[in-house]
């Protein structure tokens, strides 16, 4: 493989994490709650996924225990920030903490200092396309999880857009009085976004875990938890348009990587700056076209009604 | 319950709270929480040098709070702490090699009025953003955090390196032109100097005019543009403050703490200094008795993993949980969720 279609195939790659936990908070941000914890969650998701596998031997498995681990800690800030309407800047910041040093802790005292590798396990359903030049390898050469989150989240837009539990998530976050008055269980619908999107979260750190490097380390996210946010409401909400992005992010993470296949020198500090360079531009650019819920953070009291 | 006994019960519930999470995940883990209990009094609660290096961990906690506490004053999140600090680390110990031939006191003053510019201009950018084009500086801040840690990575590990040294480290300032201890312990000079900051900006808050306007822009900034307050300059001024002010944390790692700036050196202090902030409840001066415990879990975090096997991540955990602990106590009010405040990214 050249170097630019590496770089294609790792920018594919490395936006699944980032667009799985994106899509997961716009879904939070949707029903009108703000869950700054993305980064907690994602590792909590790596670290779990992580053991999963290394234990069951099974991929499937370690999904399935990220996406677990989001729904729980989604669940639980569903409850508090909606139910009990806890500040949700101040619980995300805490879950963002305790995720992090958590996931450093269990980590410590069930490895140590070693630093295992999972076997690359994972199968690649269509890869006898990817000899196709340039393109090739990014379309055709990845394993199957890949296809699974984009199609996923093809499914979660259209369900967004064309089901009536889409437009009650919209209307929630958006008009909660309103909803209400219509018969819907605001608090409900809120303490089951975060669930579900917070479980996409905790995805998105497994797939990072263990379909895209495979392996832990304390730390690994390095902000693509914060990015996440940024995507979600730069993206206003909307999975494709967050896909989108996300793939441009990807290839902004690539490109680390793939320059360092080639001639050229440059140091790798600022290949790792570019990611957040990226979002402050992105922000500068189109955060005046933003438009967010009207409720978004604000909690729901409904003897408050205006 | 009135208002004291509340702002008293609530920060001791929510630290009780913790350490019986703390405790249960202890023994879930196949630790003796009596052991581990042993060893956090007798080497950090019960022992004069346990409570002195906890003053001295204290010091750059205090200093981020307080930072976090000034963008809070008018109704920012600074959540790029981090970042600033690294723009005043850097600063002073670029400039403090050069000074070399400067009496130690002057130098000290030079290195930390550059530090204090550099951490406000890395808090600029947020800050213009929020103030004129209305962009959410939650986000901002985080990306400036990374792109500082990125950059100053590179500067000490090319143009800032000390050539004689394997490791990438800036040029060291020697020990004799390093903060004085005080009073014969081992908490140095830049501690106190903490202390009294904390107290100056209390005094502030509550005596001089922006003070206590700045509340009124904190607490509705419709109402204070109302009543013709420079909202926005109110805003960029309270940002760059904080960004200037958690430069100070920098400037004593390099003055006081290592003398210098290492290459893989990542502050942690941005979420430590909001579970100060809130276990504080938002009062300044009770941010030193919340920055005194966080100092010492951080202290523990470096003893403690030695004499017990445990892992130091545990401290930032507990602080975590605390954190979350004391938010399921900050409900907003009904009142407030009428007023929704202008909000954009």
């Amino acid at each position: 493989m050249n170097v630019l279609e590496t770089l294609l195939q790792a920018s594919v790659l490395a936006a699944v994490p980032l667009m799985l936990a994106a899509v997961g908070e716009a879904i939070g941000q949707r029903s009108g709650l703000l869950n700054l914890g993305v980064e907690g969650v994602m590792l909590a998701g790596a670290l779990v996924a992580f053991i999963a596998v290394e234990t069951s031997g099974s991929f499937l498995a370690g999904l399935a225990a990220g996406a677990l681990v989001g729904a729980v800690v989604g669940l639980l800030f569903g409850v508090a920030s909606a139910r009990m309407a806890a500040s949700q800047i101040v619980l995300g910041l805490g879950i963002a903490l305790a995720g992090q040093g958590a996931t450093g802790f269990f980590f410590r005292e069930r490895y140590g200092l070693t630093q295992p590798l999972l076997e690359p396990g994972m199968s690649r359903p269509i890869s006898d396309l990817s000899e196709v030049a340039v393109v090739g390898p990014a379309l055709f050469g990845h394993k199957w999880f890949v296809y699974a989150a984009w199609a996923g989240v093809f499914l979660i837009a259209a369900t967004l857009r064309f089901t009536r539990a889409g437009l009650l998530l919209t209307a929630t976050g958006d008009a909660p009085f309103a909803t209400e008055a219509a018969g819907v269980d605001v608090t409900r619908v809120r303490v089951a976004a975060a669930t579900a999107g917070q479980a996409l979260a905790g995805l998105g750190g497994a797939a990072l875990s263990i379909v895209e490097v495979g392996f832990f380390a304390p730390g690994m996210t390095v902000g693509i938890g914060f990015i996440a946010i940024a995507l979600a409401m730069v993206g206003r909400q909307d999975p494709l348009r967050i896909a989108l992005l996300a793939l441009a992010f990807g290839v902004l993470r690539g490109l680390g990587p793939a320059i360092q296949l080639t001639e050229w020198r440059v140091r790798v500090e600022f290949l790792d700056m570019i990611p957040y360079i990226g979002v402050l531009v992105l922000v500068v650019v189109l955060g005046r076209r933003v438009r967010l819920p009207a409720a978004l953070g604000v909690a729901y009291h409904r003897e408050a009604r205006p | 319950m009135g208002h004291l006994t509340r702002d008293i019960a609530v920060p001791l519930l929510a630290v009780l709270g913790a350490a019986l999470i703390g405790v249960s995940l202890l023994a879930a883990t196949g630790h003796d929480p009596l052991a581990v209990g042993e060893a956090f009094g007798r080497r950090v609660l019960l022992r004069g040098a346990g409570i002195e290096e906890s003053a001295v961990a204290m010091g750059p906690l205090l200093i981020a709070a307080l930072a976090a506490w000034i963008a809070a004053r008018v109704g920012l999140w600074n959540i790029g702490i981090d970042g600033q600090v690294i723009a005043g680390a850097i600063a002073a110990a670029t400039l403090a090699p050069f000074l070399d031939t400067w009496p130690r006191e002057s130098m000290w003053v030079a290195v930390t009025v550059v530090a204090i510019v550099a951490g406000a201009l890395w808090a600029l950018l947020p800050a213009l953003l929020r103030a004129h084009a209305g962009i959410n500086e939650i986000v901002t801040t985080i990306m400036m955090t990374y792109v500082a840690f990125s950059l100053g990575s590179w500067l000490v590990e090319g143009p800032l390196r000390d050539e004689a040294l394997v490791t990438p480290v800036t040029v060291a300032i020697d020990v004799g032109r390093r903060l004085p201890r005080v009073f014969d312990t081992r908490i140095h000079l830049g501690v106190a100097a903490a202390v009294v900051i904390v107290l100056l900006t209390a005094a502030a808050a509550r005596w001089t005019s922006p003070g206590i306007l700045s509340r009124l822009v904190g607490e509705s900034a419709p109402a204070a543009h109302r009543l013709g307050l420079p909202v926005e300059r109110y805003v960029v001024v309270a940002f760059l403050v904080s960004g200037g002010v958690a430069a100070l944390a920098g400037v004593a790692e390099v003055l006081a703490t290592r003398g210098a700036v290492q290459g893989d050196w990542r502050p942690v202090l941005t979420l430590p200094a909001f579970a100060a902030l809130f276990l504080a409840r938002q009062n300044v001066l009770a941010l030193l008795p919340a920055a005194f415990l966080l100092g010492m879990l951080a202290y523990a975090s470096t003893v403690l993993p030695r004499a017990t096997d445990l892992a130091p991540d545990f401290f930032p955990m507990l602080e975590g949980v605390l954190l979350i602990l004391l938010a399921v106590e900050r409900w907003q009010r009904p009142e407030r969720a009428q007023a929704p405040a202008e909000r954009s990214i």
